[in-house]
């Protein structure tokens, strides 16, 4: 029998060479990280801290700069035809464009970004920039009164439900499309695409394809037909940051295969990465209900990951765009918010430098990263949503389960209650089928010493 | 990178692998499959992912890498490997507004 090559010399540090199982060093980043490389906080050295308790520290209110978002075309509260001016105009999402009922001339809105320049100018961003709609909400208070420019009578309108109210007496249009202190009305709105026919198809055969495993509950009620159109509220984030990732990377330089085991050899690095970033347009849930993706109680998650949406061709919220949707108003400000897109921010900052570490092929262990941002730019916008939700209650637990489509761009994921007994009946099947087999070879591999 | 076969003698040790294995493919394809088959109803990893459908442009990137030592093991991957992962936040994770 041969016999493994001598190992490697020991590491000067006076450690094993193996060094499976034992917890290395941290990275000695500050004593070897060249001058360009901005130091690590002094805190890095001190207790490691979790994430949540950092960002919750790092979330401050430094009185932020307001980028007025344009007045809507209905700052009355009446939306008019931009030619005739009459008050009776509807939205056709097939065409997207608005429609005069009356004089039936047709037009479209400008793309918000363009309006407010929200594709420039991230390079410079310095402390916070906040839409006049992403402000902070002053009231819960959903029900808000209009004042009818046509007649003056007051109309109340229940933003819980709708953004929309007739006027009793002189039958005008009233909508609430600027900002009112309670989140309903936001900077921008995305305008359904797909149509409910799409989505329906893209439902069902989602659903189709898990049909065996599904629970019999779900499988007998599930109709596509019930799938409604929601627009949620979400901002849109812009940052220019800063990050400091501080870790280690192994180069394989030699496998040493015996047919019972293998023996890695390789070179051991502390690896350092400074990258500053440019983001445009990251997505970040606004909504309490949604932004907890690990729920107990919703599949948060499946709504999460049908983003991102085209945002670039957002336009100026109009209430006229909720007709025949539901919406749902936003209830976290951006410093509930912020800490989403800070993590984000972290995430975006180690998927940039993943392509610079590519040599280090037994992988990197990020243990430090830092994140400075610098500056980032805040617009709420309402976000098309399909959305069909199931109630599965096992023992005393409910757990909402949800199918959503992206209402731009069609992209679809769900998730589908499991017939744990089928899936148990499977999974023991298939285990039993193949040790009926290997176990008597295992008795007679032990036996006779194979 | 070399990879160096080295002959076993057909000992003990290999019967007894070979017989662990036998033993462990049933239990293991049993749980594989109620794997597979959980995540693809309840798609529970689905997720955004800023890090590839955000567009995000760099503008400076500084690398500073520092040869340690040599090591050997049998671990076939860096303890700890969360470079495919980087939605999930270091051990020690910091954030600093301007």
């Amino acid at each position: 029998m041969s016999t493994l090559p001598p190992p490697p010399p020991p590491p000067s540090d006076g450690q094993g060479g193996a060094q499976q199982g034992s917890v290395p060093p941290p990275p000695p980043a500050t004593a070897s990280a060249p001058a360009d490389v901005p130091a690590p906080p002094e805190n890095d050295a001190a207790e490691p801290t979790t994430a949540a308790e950092t960002l919750e520290e790092a979330i401050k209110n430094d009185g932020p700069e307001i980028l007025a978002t344009p007045e809507s075309t209905g700052k009355d509260g009446v939306n008019r035809c931009t030619r005739c001016g009459a008050s009776e105009v509807s939205y056709n999402d097939q065409t997207e464009t608005f429609r005069c009922l009356f004089c039936r001339f047709e037009w479209s809105e400008r793309s918000l970004d363009e309006q407010m320049g929200l594709s420039t100018g991230i390079e410079s961003l310095s402390g916070k920039v906040i839409s006049t709609a992403a402000q902070d909400i002053e009231t819960d208070e959903a029900l808000v009164t209009l004042k009818c420019t046509g007649c003056g009578a007051e109309v109340i309108v229940n933003t819980d439900d709708s953004l929309h109210a007739k006027c009793h007496w002189c039958k005008h249009v009233l909508s609430l499309n600027n900002r009112i202190p309670n989140g309903a009305v936001p900077d921008g709105i995305l305008p359904f695409t797909v149509t409910k026919e799409q989505a329906m198809a893209s439902i069902q055969a989602f659903v189709d394809d898990r049909k065996m495993f599904a629970s019999p509950a779900f499988a007998a009620s599930f109709t596509a037909e019930n799938v409604r159109g929601v627009y949620l509220p979400y901002m849109t984030v812009d940052g220019n940051i800063s990050a400091r990732l501080d870790g280690q990377g192994e180069v394989l330089t030699k496998k040493v295969r015996r047919d019972d085991e293998t023996i890695y050899y390789g070179d051991r690095y502390a690896v350092t990465r400074h990258v500053d970033v440019l983001v445009d347009d990251l997505v970040v849930e606004t909504s309490e209900s949604k932004a907890n993706l690990n729920s107990p109680v919703s599949t948060n998650n499946i709504v999460n990951s049908i983003l991102p949406f085209d945002v670039k061709e957002m336009v100026r919220f109009n209430a006229n765009y909720l007709t025949g949707y539901t919406s749902e108003r936003r209830d976290m400000n951006i410093d509930a918010a912020e800490k989403y897109a800070a993590n984000h921010f972290a995430t975006i900052s180690r998927g940039m430098v993943a392509g610079s570490v590519m040599k280090y092929n037994r992988g990197v262990r990020w243990e430090s990263e830092h994140v400075w941002i610098h500056g980032s730019r805040w617009v709420s916008v309402l976000l098309p949503v399909w959305l069909y939700g199931y109630e599965e209650k096992r023992g005393g637990e409910t757990i909402t389960h949800y199918l959503a489509v992206n209402g731009r761009t069609g992209e679809t994921m769900g998730s589908v209650p499991i017939s744990r007994k089928k899936l148990f009946a499977v999974a023991f099947g298939t285990a039993a089928a193949i040790s009926v087999i290997t176990w008597p070879m295992a008795i007679v591999a032990l036996a006779f010493g194979f | 990178m070399d990879i160096i076969y080295l002959a076993s003698s057909g000992d003990d040790g290999g019967s007894a692998g070979l017989a662990f294995f036998l033993f462990a493919a049933g239990p293991a394809a049993g749980i594989g499959i109620w794997a597979y088959i959980y995540n693809r109803y309840r798609n529970k990893s689905a997720r955004y992912k800023p890090e590839t459908e955000v567009h995000s442009q760099v503008t400076n990137l500084v690398e500073n890498d520092q040869f340690i030592k040599k090591f050997q093991t049998k671990r076939s991957s860096i303890e700890g490997n969360n470079v495919q992962s980087p939605h999930e936040r270091a051990r020690i994770s910091q954030f600093e507004h301007m």
